[in-house]
């Protein structure tokens, strides 16, 4: 059956549509003094590619063991941040109908005091599936004065969205 | 209306606004709701911002008074 074209602005108000909410799902835990939260950066690219970090995306980029906290806090001074990378349109062959769907993510959340990282990836095309599966879990922790991140290994896990990781986070440290 | 208390600021929403930690619906409501998105997103990072200035501000202050108390002492 033929796809229907979209128009690019019909993908960007979709994209926009998506990513402001996010921000939105991150006040409770404020609200509820539970954390306090730095803005979101959000950008649309004319090709109608949309990405947000939290909180921006120099600061996920450079997340190591010394890292202070940002993003979503928390009081005992762990922290959450995320980005993700979206497009509005058909995910696949098969797909009849267009919908959002990321490209990329990264949900990183870190206990300093405990050493103690994890991280759900994906990402397309780096590394041999069978030790960088598309969709992963780091669980890490760090040796005192480590100042970067040991890689491996990589669980295989399901596709996650931000609200997966706020609930277990929310079940197991809060 | 409903409000959404933060710590700095006060933001009016929708009484069908939803509550708690439904994440899931909160943003449903958010996709559904662009316009009360971006708004309630809008004021919250204006207050944060100066929230957070008026924090430097008084770090800074504070840290100049110590300061010249110390030079005072000596």
């Amino acid at each position: 059956m033929p796809k229907r074209a979209l128009s690019l602005k019909k993908q960007k108000h979709e994209v926009s549509k998506y990513l402001h909410p996010l921000q939105l799902q991150l006040y409770p835990f404020v609200t509820s003094g539970r954390a306090t939260l730095d803005p979101l950066t959000i950008a649309i690219s004319n090709e109608g590619i949309g990405e947000v970090y939290l909180p921006s995306r120099a600061d996920f980029e450079k997340m190591n063991p010394k890292s202070d906290p940002t993003g979503l806090i928390f009081p005992d001074g762990a922290f959450l941040v995320f980005y993700e990378i979206v497009r509005f349109g058909y995910r696949d062959e098969r797909t009849v109908e267009p919908t959002i769907y990321r490209l990329k993510y990264g949900y990183h959340y870190q206990r300093n005091a405990d050493h103690f990282y994890f991280r759900f990836d994906h990402h397309l095309g780096i590394g041999e599936p069978e030790t960088h599966p598309l969709y992963h879990l780091h669980a890490a922790g760090w040796l005192p004065g480590a100042t970067s991140f040991h890689e491996g290994p990589r669980f295989q896990v399901d596709e996650i969205k931000l609200a997966d990781v706020l609930r277990l986070i929310q079940v197991t440290y809060l | 209306m409903k409000k959404l208390v933060f710590p700095f600021v006060e933001i009016e929403v929708p009484d069908d606004f939803p509550d708690g930690f439904d994440l899931e619906a909160t943003f449903n409501y958010g996709m559904e709701h662009p316009e009360v998105t971006k708004r309630v997103n809008r004021e919250y990072n204006k207050a944060y911002r100066k929230w957070m200035k008026n924090k430097r501000n008084k770090c800074a202050q504070t840290s100049l008074e110590s300061e010249k108390a110390e030079a005072r002492s000596q």
